[in-house]
Parts: structure tokens; sequence; C-alpha cells
């Protein structure tokens, strides 16, 4: 009885072991062959089943804030996009050309994994993929952000991308100038106004298309046009002080 | 006129003071109470502006003055703290604070629209001797590199609360 079942297991793992070297001998071990649906279906498999319970079953702390993603969309540009790409769709310059290609982080196999096994995915890395281990850069507050930005992938907007030309598109309020005093953005971009100063400075377009109230020193006030045009701007509490806003 | 003959005096106090120290001779120590009184005698006047003027526009100026040049003060008083400068008397100080003084005092005689117009017009002698005090004798004087950039980074408030200043002058002339 014993002896059958060790016989049919060597047969089955003989007769996988062929199957594996007929398949790698047909196909080699390139990367630029499309993964076959039962190697993609096993593959997805294990990688659940290599979450242990339960860690797939932690809850993120972060669960009742709709915005917590916002809060890692500097990591993921810095340390995801560039295999992920910056809207997580994969489609990044090597992204389509890894083994097993990175995956669209919108897709049901990876959206309908449960948060604690993305933060376990995160955290520890996928064996045989180009997934690394965010462990020792990423503690558990940060990693379970990324998590949550990557539920927001299937929804993210060109806008909710914008802080990319918004960490760019700042102007300082220092020395009662604004720096820089001409500064050209996209349509959808943020704009952040940050004083400085150790005395109150505020935004006051032209033609009121935008105004902000005074901002206290350290103070900051954002901005995203919704038209294109040139507009001039003021402190109104401070003469002279004048800066250009080209939104494109 | 009584308004002209208070700011005058003043003016010319800022304005011959700080020949009275020299920029070579001058310290980071005397700058720094230099500094903290120029903008204390203006907070003063900004203080009774914003309670005693007639018009929304010369309150509003007073106050915004108040918060102006209690910002650069209490920047001023940070970085003296962590320079471990301790603001040194002098002359230039002691005749701006005279001055600063003699224009509250004139100033809280006077109520209606000549107080608008004295508080205004000091305020614009005022700016232009700070200006050319900073210009002058402070930003050449200043030792430390800190102190020095401090000065340079509240130079264009000082400018632009003159032109400000200017501004008003002409509405209520």
């Amino acid at each position: 009885m014993g002896n059958r079942i060790v016989r049919a297991v060597l047969v089955a793992a003989a007769a996988l072991a062929a199957a594996g070297v007929v398949l790698v001998r047909r196909g080699g071990l390139a990367a630029d062959r499309p993964p076959g649906a039962v190697e993609t279906f096993v593959a997805r498999r294990l990688v659940r089943l290599s979450i242990p319970a339960g860690q797939a079953a932690a809850r993120s702390p972060f669960q009742a804030d709709p915005e917590a993603w916002r809060g890692a969309a500097d990591t993921f540009r810095g340390s995801c996009a560039g295999c992920h790409a910056a809207d997580g769709r994969g489609g990044s310059a090597v992204g389509p050309h890894m083994y097993p290609p990175v995956p669209d982080l919108a897709d049901a196999a990876v959206q309908g994994l449960s948060d604690g096994a993305l933060f376990a995915v995160i955290r520890h890395g996928v064996r045989w993929t180009g997934m690394p281990a965010f462990r020792s850069t990423l503690g558990d507050d940060d990693t379970w952000r990324l998590v949550a930005f990557v539920r927001r992938v299937p929804r993210l907007t060109a806008a909710d991308l914008a802080p990319a030309a918004a960490a760019g598109a700042k102007v300082v309020m220092d020395g009662t100038r604004f720096a820089p005093p001409d500064l050209t953005v996209a349509l959808g971009d943020t704009v952040t106004w940050l004083n400085a100063d150790p005395f109150p400075h505020n935004v006051a377009a032209a033609g009121g298309t935008f105004r902000s109230g005074d901002l206290e020193p350290d103070g900051r006030w954002q901005f995203r046009p919704t038209e294109r045009g040139v507009f001039a701007y003021v402190c109104t509490l401070h003469p002279g002080m004048k800066g250009v806003l080209r939104v494109q | 006129m009584k308004h002209v003959a208070t700011a005058v005096p003043l003016a010319l106090a800022v304005l011959m003071a700080p020949a009275a120290v020299s920029a070579q001779a001058i310290t980071d120590a005397q700058i720094a109470a230099i500094v903290v009184t120029a903008n204390q005698v203006d907070i003063d006047a900004g203080k009774l502006a914003s309670s005693k003027g007639s018009s929304e526009a010369v309150k509003a100026f007073g106050k915004q003055m108040v918060t102006d040049h209690t910002g650069v003060n209490k920047q001023a008083g940070d970085l003296v703290a962590k320079l471990g400068v301790k603001p040194e008397d002098n002359p230039t100080a002691q005749s701006i604070k005279a001055g600063g003084a003699d224009n509250v005092r004139a100033l809280s005689a006077l109520s209606g629209a000549a107080f608008d117009k004295a508080y205004v017009d000091h305020e614009v002698a005022y700016h232009q001797q700070v200006l050319d005090a900073i210009d002058k004798t402070l930003v050449p004087g200043a030792q430390n590199a800190e102190l020095k950039a401090l000065l340079v980074k509240v130079r264009p408030a000082f400018a632009a609360h003159l032109q400000h200043a200017q501004d008003l002058q002409k509405t209520i002339k």
C-alpha cells in the first residue's frame, strides 16, 4: 500500500521532471516568451499559498482612511514605478520584458489578493520574479500606504498622479519674492506656494482667477488650475512682489 | 503741517545715526540691537495706527507693519540667540528709539485724516532711512554670514513697505 503511493509519487515526479526538461529544451529559459496559462495559474496559486494565513488576514491600519494612498505616491514613484510604471499598470520601460512580465496592478489577479497578502508581497518579495523584498527599506506604515496605493491603481487619474509634477511645481515665497517668479505647469498639475518668510504673504491672481488667504510663515497653499492661460499674480500685502503662472 | 514737523526729526535721526557708527567699527552685537530697535519702533507706531487710524487702508497697513516687523524681529531674535550674540546698545539704536518715541508722542496728539497723513508720511521716511541703513551700514558691517543673509532676506520686505506707504500717501493727499 505504502509502496504503491511512494511509487506513484516517484512516477509523477519523474513525469513532471521529464515534462520540465522537455519544456525547457523547447523553449529554453528565455524571458521573451509569454508564460503559458498553466504556468501562470500555478505560479499565482503558489504566490497565494506561500503567504501564511495569518499574514494574509492582517488588516491595514489605514482601512478607514481613503486618502492613505496619497502618502505612498512618492514611495511608489521612487521605488516601484521603475518596473510597475507610474500608473501601476506595468507598462514601464522594463516591465513587459521581464519574466514573468510585471503584472498590471489593476488586474483581478492582484486586486483579488487581500490587503495582508499585498503587504506580505511588498515586504518579502516574490521568489523567481523580479519583485524584491522591501522589508529593510520600508516600515510598516509606509508598506500599508503602498497597499492602499495598489488598491487605488484601478481608479488612478492623471490628476492623482500629478504630484509627480507638483513636486516640482512649487513656488517659494522667500525674501518677499516669488521663486521662481515665472512658472509653467501642465493643466491638471497642482501648484504649491510655500511661505519661507517670517511674515505673511498671499497669492492673488490679477483677474481674481485664484486667491489664497494670508499664509503664515511656513504656511502653504495649493491650487490646481482648471483652465489654460497666463496668470499674473501678486502678494497684495507687498506691492512689487509679483509672479506669473503659465498653464499649458 | 505738524506731521512733517514730527516726521523730519526722526528721519534725520535715523539718517544721521548710522554715520555715528562707521561700517568698519560696527559689531554684530550692535547690528542686532539696531535691527531689534528699528523693528520695534515701527511695531509701536503700527499698533497705534491700527487702533487710531482713520481710514481702513491705514489701519490695515498699521496692522501689517506690526505683523511683518514682529516676524522679522522674531527671526532676528532666534538667530541672535543661536549665534550667542548679545544685542549691544549703541548710539544708532538709541537715536532710533528716541525718534520712535517722539513719533508715537506726536501721533498720539493727532486724530482723523491728520493722523493718517502724519503716520503714513512718517512710514515713508522711516522705511527710506531703514533701507539706507541696511544698504550702507548694516549689510556691509555684518560679520556673521547668517546675520548678513537675514538682512539681505528682509530688505525686499522693507522696500515693499516703502512702496505700500508711498501708494497710501498718494491716496490721502
